[in-house]
């Protein structure tokens, strides 16, 4: 009982952020790119959380931004990490010179400073957003592949695998049903708690120009446009700012409980006999 | 009458990249006819259950043959040991850990049935039956491995390696991890499916005792060798190798 609210507590912050996602434009209380107010104007019953230099209201700009950098990040997260779990189950069955090259090549990506990677391709890509999400997604499967290899390594010998290749399993069929169950447990953990770090990141390569172009409202840019008014306009900084720190402790949160679910040591409640 | 196995000059080191690798099976020889019950017995680390899951072909030897009734199986990969997998099954130590714990013990059991290409309907049938056979009453087949108790697993083990129909079985010390009476269970339900199917039976186990009880035959092994074999109960009285006498002395 105790542990279901603790459940309810963590995935409610995300089933909120999930909820302003999908009915961002209806929550909006104005066109988010409509220049019709006065420009700066403080946090007002009316813009409760103030207008930018462009007289646009901040409210409806922070809930159509938080929708582009969930998204986004969402997309890069999963993209990142069904790559990289498909790499690493590869790399492990097959073993050989195909895993030593991909391993590799992940060291080679680990070695280096993921922001700056991240920076780097994106520059070399051409910016916006698309870019800055593959940019991103480049630099962030290795983490991915790593772990799927790693625990596809440590299923192969056991006794479990032995006997399903004994019931006539092909490859596939050992993937499918027993490897993949497996690894994506962790996998999901993993992206769940990877999610706000790669909001974070996302967000600063929108801050550094790199990501959405104007007049996109995306939460990072938003901040960057703004940072010149952060001593005489803070608001205009400190709501799309509030708004990423709510997603990515959103995120956290859930990635916190997805642990203790999936996590075969913390007791479920249930029954273990011998 | 051909034996259904034989097993000629079998070799494998460990570990396999080594410089220096140590032989974990040396020259292994021996052959084993349907119906038989053929022991294996040695301390641990002597190599037998590596020699099982060559004969199993879940591993492959450096050196040597394995003819499974005719049939040269040394050197079959991927796809052309699905028919060998059919003939030869495997019983574990470890029950629970030879189940993956997210399936219950009746898909478990007709996954190899799924695999034959049994319909849908007919395998839960056939597995509920096959954990019958195996002394688990058909509710088991909705219980996940740590559902049951050690013995009960290591039963749903035998009922999956039996949904194969294999005439080869290993049981890879498969009581070390059950008390008394759960052994004495599973090798009589062994030994009544030996007699009514002709199933050979190579019984790994490093109680001699044990072995004297239930096998025809007995190899014993050392260090990847094969030292001596004979009747167990010849060997207990008279071992003549001493690393067989050692073995019968610390039994008594």
């Amino acid at each position: 009982m105790k542990q279901n609210l603790r459940l309810a507590a963590c995935l409610l912050p995300a089933a909120a952020l999930l909820l302003a996602v999908l009915f961002a434009r209806q929550l909006c209380p104005y066109d988010p790119n409509a220049q019709a107010f006065a420009a700066l104007a403080a946090p007002s019953a009316a813009h409760p959380a103030g207008t930018d230099i462009l007289g646009r209201d901040l409210l409806s700009r922070i809930l159509v931004g938080l929708r582009t950098s969930v998204l986004a990040t969402l997309a890069l997260v999963a993209a990142a990490a069904l790559a990289g779990t498909a790499a690493g189950v590869a790399a492990a069955l097959l073993g050989g010179a195909a895993d030593a090259v991909l391993m590799r090549v992940c060291e080679l990506c680990l070695a280096f400073p993921g922001l700056v990677l991240a920076l780097g391709l994106a520059a070399l890509l051409g910016g916006g957003l698309p870019c800055a999400v593959l940019a991103l997604g480049a630099v962030s499967w290795p983490k991915y592949a790593r772990l799927a290899r790693s625990r596809t390594l440590a299923l192969l010998p056991t006794d479990a695998i032995a006997a399903a290749r004994l019931a006539g399993d092909s490859a596939c069929q050992l993937v499918v049903r027993h490897i993949l169950p497996d690894v994506a447990g962790q996998v999901l953990v993993t992206a769940a708690l990877d999610t706000g770090a790669m909001m974070m990141e996302l967000a600063g390569l929108s801050f550094l120009g790199l990501g959405a172009m104007p007049p996109t409202a995306e939460l990072g840019s938003m901040m960057s446009g703004g940072r010149s008014l952060l001593q005489t306009c803070p608001w205009v900084v400190l709501g799309p700012g509030a708004a990423i720190f709510a997603a990515v402790a959103a995120f956290n949160l859930l990635g916190e409980a997805l642990r203790d679910a999936l996590d075969p040591f913390v007791c479920q409640g249930e029954e273990h006999e011998a | 009458m051909e034996p259904l196995l034989e097993v000629a000059g079998l070799c494998k080191p460990y570990p396999a990249r080594s410089r220096t690798p140590l032989p974990a099976v040396r020259d292994v020889s021996f052959c084993l006819r349907a119906g038989e019950t053929l022991g294996l017995v040695g301390g641990s680390g002597c190599g037998k259950t590596t020699l099982a899951r060559l004969i199993a072909r879940l591993a492959e030897a450096d050196a040597g043959r394995i003819l499974l009734q005719g049939q040269d199986i040394t050197r079959l990969r991927g796809r052309a040991l699905r028919p060998v997998y059919r003939r030869v099954q495997m019983v574990f130590q470890a029950p629970a850990a030879s189940f993956d714990a997210r399936h219950t013990l009746g898909w478990a059991v007709a996954e190899p049935l799924a695999n034959a290409g049994v319909p849908r309907a007919a395998r839960r049938a056939q597995a509920a039956q096959l954990l019958e056979r195996c002394g688990l009453p058909a509710g088991f087949a909705a219980r996940y491995p740590r559902q049951v108790s050690g013995g009960q697993c290591q039963r749903a083990a035998l009922a999956r390696a039996l949904a194969a129909g294999p005439r080869l079985l290993i049981c890879d010390e498969a009581t070390s991890a059950l008390d008394p009476l759960a052994s004495a269970q599973l090798l009589e339900l062994l030994d009544s499916l030996r007699r009514q199917n002709g199933l050979a039976i190579l019984f790994i186990c490093h109680d001699l005792a044990l072995v004297q009880r239930f096998c025809d035959r007995a190899l014993v092994m050392q260090d990847g060798r094969i030292v001596e074999q004979g009747a167990p109960t010849a060997l207990i009285a008279a071992p003549r190798h001493p690393y067989t006498r050692r073995l019968v002395e610390a039994a008594l």
